[in-house]
This record gives structure tokens, C-alpha cells and sequence, in this order.
């Protein structure tokens, strides 16, 4: 298995990985950034203001970034044509065990990177809000599964065409139907995976004065319910994963 | 007899690397040109250069009597078939539609297509998805695309990779009789040297980047001459004058090492005149492959 | 030369989904506009206007950058596979014309695909925003205007992908320069940055029209970035080694 996993860290060499891993919460860095003013009302409102931003500008590039991570790992054997040759060489398990857990590694990074990027914000604009650690924790959790999730059902498309156009494919529409749930009633976005960034959210818009364009957030409940389906939806996606890459014809 | 293919100096540096090292190739037209060099030697990159796929790093390249320039390399491509490194193809789509894709980017009309794929034995495989093609069948479908237009000047490069013997047996074949058939003249390059000794006139090896050796076959061998064996009736009388050009003898059959023609007559003479009797011999001509070996052997002394 | 160039590339495009996503993505992006826009008819009050906008905001600043960049990616991913580039770069077109191509072969796509929106915006209203009368001329402008913008989208997403031989890094760039297209669109420098050309066209995200009487710069800028993305274009292709 060690072996499994350092010779992904190997094939990664050169690869840039690091550098997608980085630009994710560069954007989110730059997006966010520019979303909150010198007002001394809105500055003492904007760590509410950021997390109840993120989840959304999340919907938008995760699904896209997942599919290009799932495609960064398994187009490298597709092109190169070595699935025959690692079939030989190791077992499925371990290939399976080392690809899974390289990508989860990646989206942990991503994960840490991008909150790193909400708290440095946060110090570098000088918010007046206090900095909600719990809330802070919640959404990296929250935005920590549902990425897995979206990892691994763009792992499974991609082996099942061992072509990733149907998979970046998925995703972009994916993102935009997420997108789009977000703005919807929330029974809608239980039925799209892509957008449960925003259902998972425990921010919410509590006043908005449309003359003065002021706003007012508030927080909700901790939907651990929906939490809890993400990680079996992960769990299953993580057995399909698995099953298609231990049955697979080369 | 004019030149077909002419570099001078041509050289490509790769960093510190200098995959092609001035190198001189002239391909006489009508003849079929082997270039000969182990993995790496720099076949690809000379051949990449000739078609104008990479640029080199100085010198220059002529082809059919013209400079290889930005302005003429379209027209002369437009006379050039060429298969490089591994064939090329559409996997998603059927021989037949790889080569209308190919036919339409030369300018060839379409009735073209059934002719090169008789050529290559692959009309009953027309309607196949090139990507379930095997190697070998890729391969014949990249000489194919190269033969479209039945241009004058044919670069190949190791277009016998993936054949079976029998396919090999046929391209040997099909490039052999090109120049006579179609007035083409052919550079096709190799690692394989046996191969190369049934269908080629004239050679080029190449080693580390650097030519070692170019002329006509014929002139290779004669240059790499091999030892000749003599078998004696009484090797006793020849002793004396074997051990005179410190040649040693023992037993009736003396390996002579490789003598120049004149050199060797005169000797066969003098043991004939002693009562030696010569009753036999037997030049050994080095194949290509010891020729090759010992050219690389003593770049690799200097 | 240029015409068999197109010829060959749209057989390579035979038998390949890719068309799809652009008969999708409109579809939904048309779907959520008119219900959003039903949802909100006491913010959204300037009918025909409203509607467009409700139709073309995420799809002109996202999703479209991401689609077209699919479809580049893929174009030069059938030449990035299987040793292609030495075929397509010895036979005897210029390097350019094939770029050109493929560019074009894009923006049929990209045309289609802009009018296909505008259907969908005619069938809506009419249909389940209960509109009467026809929407404005100028929404039609918008349309075209999106085309004349999101060209040099399709050029600077084709350089990419020749460039980037993974598939999936020029599309994830595609959707981050809509994203920086939003952000400089909206602090005003929308002139500067390609990707902010077709939301601008598109007048996506306000009921006046942002361009009125801005016309020049705009087509100035658009004519100048595509410009600018073809002789980089050109350039590479007439500079670079081919690395099969």
C-alpha cells in the first residue's frame, strides 16, 4: 500500500498537482475578497457574509475541479496505456487504495488551503466579526465531503469511459444545475449532489433591505442530516469506485 | 543523378544534448535510402527536421532541389508521404475515414483512398474503428496515409514496427519496387539492419547523432571487409610463409585476417608456387550488423 | 487550403457526443431564468429585459466559457492523442489554417448554440411568462453580440488547449477566466479581459444597455483580443517543435 501511494506521489512529479491545489483558494481568495467593502457595518458582519459566500462559489467550481483532479490521476494511465501494465505489477486493491487516497489527500489540502484563505481574509481586511471557529469547521467539514463525493462519482465516470469528456462534461453541467438549485426551494437542492454546498450551509440571509441594499445574516441549525447522506453517498460512490476498477477488463 | 534529400551541418540541440550532430545526408532520387542507427541515435529527429516538424538548431535542409524553407515547405510537402515514430490516427474513427481526413488535408481525391488500402491489405477492414485496430494494422494504415497522393519523396520511420514477419516480407517488398513503380524515392530508417540489407541501395548510420557512414550498400560492405579462410593440402609447406606475414598456422584450415584485394592474391600465389595447395577459399562478409558494430566500436575509441 | 482544412475537421467531429452539452446547458440555464423569473416578478418588473437577463446571467459568465473551452479541449485532444500532431503538422496546409479550423468549427458551435438561447428565450416568454407582444429588437443585438464577444473566448480557450495537452486543465482555466471576467466586469474594466467581452454583450446582468452608445471600444476590443490571441496562435505554431 505504501508503496501504492508513493508511486502516485511519483507520477504526480511534474504533473502540477500542487499548483491546481493552490489556485483553487487563490480564486476563492480574490472572489471573496472583493466582496466586502470598508463599511464598518458590513466589516462587522463579514465572516458571516464569507461563509454564507463560499458554499455558492463553491457550487460553481467544484464540481469542475473535482473532475479535474479525477482526471489528473486516471487520464496519466489511460494515455500512457499502463492500466495493462499496473494490473501486472500491483494489485487492483492497492492501485485503487493509492489513487483514493492521493485524490482525498489532494482535496484535504484544497479543503484546509481554502479556509486558510477565508481566515487570512479575514485578517487582511480587518474584519470586526469575531471569528466563528465552529462555523469555520462546519463548512470545511461540509465542503470537505461533499468534494470527496464529487471526487469519486468523477473517478467512476472516468473509468467507465476511460475517456474524460464525460466527465468534465458532467461536471460543468453538474455545476450549473447546483447552481441553480441554490437559488431554488430547498426540497429541489436535496435532489442535486453537485449544489449541496449550499443546502449544508448553516448560513443564511435573516434581513435584506432592499432600499439600502443592506444585509443581514443569520445562521441555521447544522443540517447533519443531510451531512450524514453526503458521507453515504460518498461511501457508496467509494464501493462503486472500487467494484468497477477490481472488475475491470483490460 | 539528381539529390532528392541534401542537409548540410544539420545539427538540433536539445539542452546540453546534441541529438543530431552536423549531420550530411545525401539521398540520391530513385533509390531507396536506409538509415540505419541503434535507439536514440537521432533517426527521428533528422527525419522530424526534414519535414519541418521541428526546427533545427543550425544548418539546412534541401529537398527535391529546393531549400526547406517557411515558404517552400508547404509546396514540398505537398510531393512528401510520411509515417514518424508511432502511426497516427483518428481512434474514434474507421480506416476509411482517417484517410478522407488525410486525402482532404493533401488535396487528394478521394478515389485515391481504395488504392492505398489495397496497397496495405486493409480493404476488408475499411469500416473498423481504427482503435480496435492492432499495432500492426495501425502501422499499415499510418504508410497508408503516407502513400496518399503517391507523393514523390517517401520518408518512413522504422515502418516495420509491430508487422508480423510476413507483413515485414511485404513492405520489404512494396518499398523495394516503389522507385521502380512509381518513380519515388524512399528514406527509411531502422535499427533493424537485416531488414534493411534486402531492400536497400544506398545507407546512412548514424550513432550518438553523428553519421558514421554514407554511400551505397555495396560500398559499406567492401569497406568492412571481412577475414578469408584457406583451407591447404599441406599446411606444412605453408608454415614458413604464413609465420613470414605473421599469420599463425595450425592445421589445414588458416583464418587469414581481412587483406586488401592485390595483398591477398599475391599471397595465394606465393603458397601456391611453394606446393601449399590451396584448394579453398572463403571470404567471410561481415553482415551489417558486425559492420555496424565495429563503425560504433571505434567512434566509441576515438 | 483553409476550406479543406474545415472539411477534415468537422469529419474528425463525426460520431462524437461532444454537440450535447451545448443543447443541455441552455436547455437548463433557459429552465432556472424563467422560473426564477416567475418567483420574482415584484423585483423583476421590466418584462421582455427582466427575462433575458433571468435567461443569460450564469450562462453568459460561467458556463459559457466552460462550454466553448469543452469543446476546444476536445478538438485538440484528438491531435494530442495517438501521435496525431506529426500527421497534421506534415501534410501540406499552413500550421495556421488548421488553428483556424478548428476555430471555426467552434464558433459554428458557438452560433448555434447563441441562437438555440434565443429560441428558448421566445418560447418561454410566450409560453410560461405569459408575454403577448415580442421581446425587443435590441435583445436580439444582445445576442449578437454575445457571438462577436465570446470569439475571443473560443481563440484564447483553442490556445490553451494546444498548448496544455491535459484535457482538463484548459476547461478548469476557461471557468476561471469567466470568474475573473466577472470580477473585472464588474469594477468596469470589461474592455481588458477577454472573458468579460461576451458578458458584456450579452448585456447579462442589468436591464439598460450597458454598451449604448459604447459600441466602437467594444468591437475595438473584441477585433483586438482575437487579434492579439492569433498571432500568439500563429506564432506558436510556426515557432514550436512538434512533440508527438
Amino acid at each position: 500500500m505504501l508503496s501504492a501511494l508513493h508511486a502516485e506521489f511519483q507520477k504526480a512529479h511534474r504533473r502540477h498537482d500542487l499548483a491546481i491545489c493552490l489556485v483553487v483558494p487563490v480564486v476563492v481568495f480574490l472572489w471573496t475578497g472583493r466582496l466586502t467593502s470598508n463599511d464598518p457595518e458590513e466589516l462587522a458582519n463579514a465572516y458571516s457574509a464569507l461563509l454564507y459566500a463560499l458554499p455558492v462559489l463553491n457550487a460553481i467550481l467544484m464540481p469542475v475541479v473535482m473532475a479535474l483532479l479525477a482526471s489528473r490521476l486516471w487520464d496519466i494511465e489511460v494515455k500512457g496505456s499502463t492500466t495493462k501494465l499496473l494490473y501486472t505489477l500491483q494489485s487492483r486493491r492497492s492501485l485503487f487504495a493509492a489513487k483514493a487516497a492521493f485524490g482525498i489527500g489532494e482535496v484535504v489540502l484544497m479543503v484546509a488551503l481554502e479556509m486558510g484563505a477565508a481566515v487570512l481574509l479575514g485578517r487582511t481586511q480587518h474584519y470586526t466579526e469575531a471569528l466563528p471557529v465552529g462555523q469555520l469547521f462546519y463548512l470545511g467539514g461540509c465542503t470537505l465531503a461533499v468534494d470527496v463525493m464529487l471526487y469519486l462519482s468523477e473517478l467512476l465516470l472516468m473509468l467507465a469511459w476511460e475517456n474524460p469528456l464525460p466527465a468534465l462534461c458532467v461536471s460543468i453541467v453538474g455545476a450549473l444545475v447546483g447552481l441553480f438549485s441554490a437559488f431554488m426551494p430547498p426540497i429541489v437542492s436535496y435532489f442535486v449532489p453537485w449544489g449541496y454546498f449550499v443546502p449544508l450551509s448553516s448560513y443564511e440571509v435573516a434581513v435584506w433591505d432592499q432600499e439600502t441594499h443592506t444585509v443581514l445574516y443569520g445562521t441555521r441549525p447544522f443540517n447533519w442530516g443531510l451531512l450524514a447522506f453526503t458521507a453515504a453517498l460518498a461511501a457508496v460512490l467509494f464501493a462503486a469506485v472500487w467494484r468497477m476498477m477490481r472488475d475491470k477488463e483490460v | 543523378m539528381q539529390t532528392v534529400i541534401e542537409t548540410k551541418s544539420l545539427c538540433k540541440q536539445y539542452g546540453t544534448r546534441m541529438a543530431v550532430d552536423h549531420v550530411e545526408l545525401h539521398v540520391p532520387q530513385g533509390c531507396v535510402y536506409g538509415f540505419i542507427g541503434p535507439n536514440g541515435a537521432g533517426k527521428s529527429t533528422t527525419m522530424k527536421m526534414l519535414l519541418g516538424l521541428i526546427h533545427p538548431t543550425s544548418g539546412s535542409v534541401r529537398l527535391l532541389g529546393q531549400p526547406l524553407t517557411r515558404e517552400s515547405r508547404l509546396a514540398l510537402l505537398r510531393q512528401t508521404g510520411s509515417l514518424i515514430e508511432n502511426p497516427a490516427g483518428y481512434l474514434h474513427l474507421t480506416a476509411q475515414e482517417n484517410l478522407e481526413i488525410v486525402a482532404d488535408l493533401k488535396g487528394v481525391p478521394h478515389k485515391d483512398i481504395g488504392r492505398v488500402l489495397d496497397i496495405v491489405h486493409l480493404a476488408q477492414d475499411r469500416s473498423r474503428k481504427v482503435g480496435q485496430y492492432s499495432l500492426g494494422m495501425k502501422q499499415r494504415l499510418g504508410i497508408a496515409m503516407a502513400l496518399l497522393g503517391s507523393p514523390k519523396l517517401l520518408i518512413l520511420d522504422e515502418p516495420t514496427n509491430g508487422l508480423d514477419p510476413a507483413g515485414i516480407q511485404e513492405m520489404r517488398a512494396l518499398i523495394q519496387d516503389m522507385p521502380a513503380a512509381t518513380g519515388a524515392t524512399v528514406l527509411i530508417s531502422s535499427h533493424l539492419l537485416g531488414e534493411m540489407e534486402q531492400m536497400v541501395e544506398q545507407v546512412g548510420i548514424i550513432d550518438h547523432g553523428h553519421m558514421l557512414f554514407e554511400g551505397p550498400l555495396a560500398e559499406l560492405q567492401r569497406h568492412s571487409r571481412g577475414s578469408v579462410t584457406l583451407r591447404l593440402l599441406d599446411p606444412a609447406k605453408a608454415a614458413p610463409i604464413l609465420r613470414a606475414h605473421g599469420i599463425a598456422a595450425d592445421g589445414g584450415c588458416v583464418t587469414l585476417p581481412p587483406l586488401r584485394d592485390d595483398l591477398l592474391a599475391a599471397l595465394v600465389q606465393q603458397l601456391a608456387m611453394n606446393g601449399a595447395g590451396v584448394v579453398e577459399l572463403t571470404p567471410h562478409t561481415k553482415t551489417l550488423e558486425e559492420i555496424f558494430l565495429s563503425l560504433t566500436a571505434n567512434e566509441e575509441a576515438d | 487550403m483553409l476550406k479543406r482544412c474545415i472539411v477534415a475537421e468537422n469529419r474528425k467531429l463525426h460520431a462524437s457526443p461532444i454537440w450535447a452539452m451545448f443543447v443541455v446547458l441552455p436547455l437548463i440555464s433557459a429552465g432556472y431564468g424563467t422560473f426564477n423569473y416567475l418567483q420574482n416578478l415584484e423585483i423583476l418588473t421590466e418584462q421582455w429585459y427582466s427575462l433575458w437577463t433571468q435567461h443569460t446571467l450564469f450562462y453568459s459568465m460561467l458556463f459559457f466559457p466552460a462550454m466553448v473551452s469543452a469543446y476546444a479541449a476536445y478538438l485538440w485532444r484528438l491531435e494530442h492523442m495517438g501521435h496525431n500532431w506529426n500527421l497534421i503538422m506534415a501534410v501540406p496546409v499552413r500550421p495556421f489554417d488548421l488553428f483556424l479550423a478548428k476555430f471555426l468549427v467552434v464558433v459554428k458551435l458557438m452560433c448555434f448554440t447563441q441562437v438555440f438561447v434565443y429560441i428558448l428565450y421566445l418560447v418561454c416568454g410566450r409560453l410560461f411568462a405569459g408575454f403577448t407582444d415580442w421581446p425587443p429588437v435590441s435583445t436580439l443585438f444582445f445576442m449578437l453580440r454575445g457571438v462577436l464577444g465570446g470569439l475571443a473566448v473560443a481563440a484564447a480557450q483553442l490556445v490553451l488547449a494546444m498548448l496544455i495537452r491535459s484535457f482538463a486543465v484548459p476547461i478548469f482555466l476557461g471557468l476561471v477566466g469567466g470568474i475573473m471576467g466577472m470580477l473585472l466586469g464588474s469594477k468596469g474594466f470589461s474592455l481588458l479581459w477577454p472573458y468579460c467581452l461576451m458578458q458584456q454583450g450579452m448585456n447579462a446582468n442589468r436591464s439598460e444597455d450597458m454598451l449604448a452608445g459604447n459600441a466602437v471600444p467594444f468591437l475595438l476590443a473584441c477585433a483586438g483580443w482575437l487579434a492579439a490571441v492569433f498571432v500568439i496562435a500563429g506564432v506558436v505554431l510556426e515557432k514550436r517543435d512538434v512533440k508527438a
